[in-house]
């Protein structure tokens, strides 16, 4: 208990699932501290800047954020309803590129017409393709944590509960066999039984790119829970993830959780009757609780808790919980618009899908790519600043704002802030504005946003350098990645001519990601939700220890943010959280 | 391997994992109400199988029907006659 004599909880991990549950347990009247290893909170979705260019790498595109959307609701839970939204073309949010049928296959926004843009470029497959889609979409809201309409969307006793190890008296539950998710076919079977069109069948699996497992092995159902939500709403956040995330980070300062940034997670304490009372920090702080929640990598649990707290069983079930892809990424920046990646985004694939990308013999060059666009209304990169410009900071007081520079459209340049620390489109502009600079080596001009390639990748290509850390890697580590990285560029412009203006400014390879997601098995959403594994539950074998994060519930802007919610539906109860979600329902009706 | 030797690595395995008196481990005896295991210990057990034998289970339906002991040891069973098959 807290000298308030709320009880406390805390949460561990500062991402958007750990966030999520750090605010709603403390609107709910607990004392929550926030444990964060790294130096801000959000650091996957804050992404970073390389040269007043910044790359997002949390949120790229995000659907349900139509209103009345899933997402939306859970923005406005979140408080979150001031963001303002930047559309993707609703004629096209994706083009799927395919170099070896000569084929390039657009996906507009909305289910009615998706269905009718793939019925025109597939006529032979009508039927299939309007079942498919009404599958997904209704495998998509067959969830109760996506469903608007129903009232009592939160059911702690629902899942695993009497499935396994059946009471000897219920035979007949035992034969029903499993929860109905179990049950589930591959996409990949689910694509097989209804098409014969390997075309047909990479465009409807394309998107496993975006949670990171392959078609073979992704439930259907779990594919729906991240495809579905494509069908309507198909937005990111004017300002990115950076926003969403300063953002949340006021809302988790004006709700009064205490979050620890830069503080690492030793150990959880434990009273006789195995139950959390403590985390120990890393410098040597012990702070009380009387809940917590867990929401960084899955197999990083076991070393915070005390020797036979749990069975060596749950120990080894988490440490072998397989990983999902990782990626080879470039980080570009252009110094004049990409029309192939205005207003939507792009993916390189070849006529057998996606699922080779996802086998680890697979080569990063070999594709699929995924080429991150920008929205609708991104303001254009302007060429031809003054020279002068460069390196400069305005003062404030003297009157003058920002550097008026009238671009070809006829507006007007927002200039970057010496620091490199925000986005363009964070930049106001116009009379009484604030001060900004640009970064010395701009070179003239001002690239707004970066756009970045990703090429699959997997841990075992690294192997060699596992050791190493991030700042102090050896130098034939160096060369792999740069071989690595140019290979990609090659192929991306050999399929995507039209990408040549994109200059890479940084790259990384799955230790890159294992360091900067604190993944350790380099997985770029958490560990997979897979056929073949069971993902961990939000339950655990302490009683009052609780996870959260991608690799719970569901992976992606979504996954995280319910099962953060799903986690304080354990520790308040279901009635509070229905009680939130029920008062947040008539947001943009 | 025999039966019996694939039996006693799968006790062996289950009462090291599960932290079980490796006498407890009678084909009659009830995972829930004899051993005091539940949903969440039979997600794991699946794990400790696999590694004991290198095999992958996965998410088999047959699982959900395991009550007893004797009825994992016929589970684990049937799993590498099927794989010998398979190979041969």
């Amino acid at each position: 208990m807290s000298a308030r004599g709320d009880k406390t909880c805390i949460v561990v991990g500062a991402g958007l699932s750990g966030m999520t549950a750090a605010l709603l347990l403390a609107r709910r009247g607990r004392a929550v501290t926030l444990v964060e290893k790294k130096a801000a909170v959000g650091p996957t979705l804050r992404g970073f800047s390389r040269k007043g260019v910044h790359f997002d790498t949390g949120l790229h595109y995000a659907g349900g954020l139509s209103p009345g959307g899933p997402l939306l609701r859970y923005f406005s839970l979140l408080g979150l309803n001031d963001l303002p939204l930047a559309e993707f073309n609703p004629q096209g949010f994706d083009r799927i590129r395919f170099p070896d049928a000569g084929r390039e296959i657009t996906l507009p926004v909305g289910c009615d017409a998706l269905t009718d843009a793939l019925c025109s470029e597939f006529p032979a497959d009508v039927a299939f393709i309007r079942r498919y889609l009404r599958e997904l979409k209704n495998a998509f809201y067959a969830s109760p944590l996506l469903r608007s309409d129903e009232n009592r969307p939160f059911r702690t006793d629902a899942g695993l509960q009497d499935v396994f190890f059946p009471a000897s008296t219920d035979k007949a539950r035992a034969d029903r066999g499993f929860h109905a998710g179990f049950r589930n076919e591959s996409l990949d079977t689910v694509l097989r039984k209804g098409t014969g069109n390997d075309l047909l069948r990479a465009v409807l699996s394309i998107h496993s790119l975006l949670y990171g497992v392959s078609p073979e092995e992704i439930p259907f159902l779990q594919h729906a829970r991240v495809a579905g939500s494509y069908l309507e709403g198909v937005k990111t956040v004017r300002g990115g993830g950076k926003r969403l995330v300063e953002t949340l980070e006021k809302r988790l300062t004006e709700a009064g959780v205490d979050i620890l940034r830069g503080t690492a997670a030793k150990g959880f304490h434990l009273s006789p009757d195995n139950r959390i009372n403590g985390l120990e920090l890393e410098d040597g702080r012990l702070l009380p609780a009387d809940d917590a929640i867990f929401t960084a990598h899955p197999a990083l649990l076991p070393a915070l808790l005390p020797p036979g707290a749990v069975k060596p069983a749950f120990v080894r079930r988490l440490l072998s919980l397989e990983d999902t892809v990782s990626s080879f990424t470039l980080f570009c920046a252009s110094e004049v618009p990409v029309p192939a990646l205005a207003g939507n985004n792009l993916f390189i694939c070849f006529r057998e899908g996606p699922a080779p990308g996802f086998r680890p013999t697979g080569a990063a060059a070999a594709g699929p790519f995924y080429i991150s666009g920008l929205p609708l209304g991104t303001r254009d990169v302007v060429p031809g600043l003054p020279p002068d410009a460069c390196g400069s900071v305005i003062p404030p007081g003297t009157g003058r704002t920002a550097y008026d520079v009238p671009s070809d459209a006829g507006r007007t340049v927002s200039v970057l802030p010496p620091d490199a620390d925000r986005t363009a489109s964070d930049v106001p502009f116009g009379a009484g504005d604030p001060v900004y600079g640009l970064p010395a080596d701009c070179g003239g001009a001002v690239p707004k946003h970066g756009h970045m390639v990703f090429a699959p990748g997997h841990a075992d290509s690294c192997k060699a350098w596992a050791r190493s850390k991030s700042g102090n890697r050896p130098a034939a580590y160096g060369h792999f990645k740069a071989e690595t990285l140019d290979s990609v560029r090659s192929a991306v412009l050999r399929h995507c001519p039209e990408l040549a203006s994109l200059n890479a400014m940084d790259g990384a390879t799955p230790l890159t990601y294992r360091d900067f997601l604190e993944s350790p098995g380099c997985g770029m959403y958490g560990t997979k939700h897979s056929l073949h594994q069971f993902s961990p539950l939000p339950a655990t074998r302490i009683p009052n220890l609780w996870t959260a994060g991608q690799s719970v519930i569901a992976p992606g802007i979504l996954g995280a943010i319910i099962s953060g919610v799903t986690a304080c539906a354990f520790v308040l109860g279901p009635e509070a959280i229905h009680e939130e979600l029920a008062a947040c329902r008539c947001f943009k009706p | 391997m025999t039966d019996r030797e694939i039996v006693e690595r799968a006790d062996a395995a289950i009462a090291e994992e599960f932290e079980l008196d490796p006498g407890s481990l009678r084909p009659e005896a009830l995972f829930r109400e004899d051993l005091g295991l539940d949903s969440l210990d039979a997600v794991d057990m699946v794990v400790v199988l696999e590694q004991a034998f290198g095999i992958k289970i996965g998410k088999d339906p047959a699982i959900a029907s395991i009550r007893n002991v004797g009825d994992m040891h016929e589970f684990i069973l049937a799993k590498k006659r099927g794989l010998e098959k398979n190979a041969s």
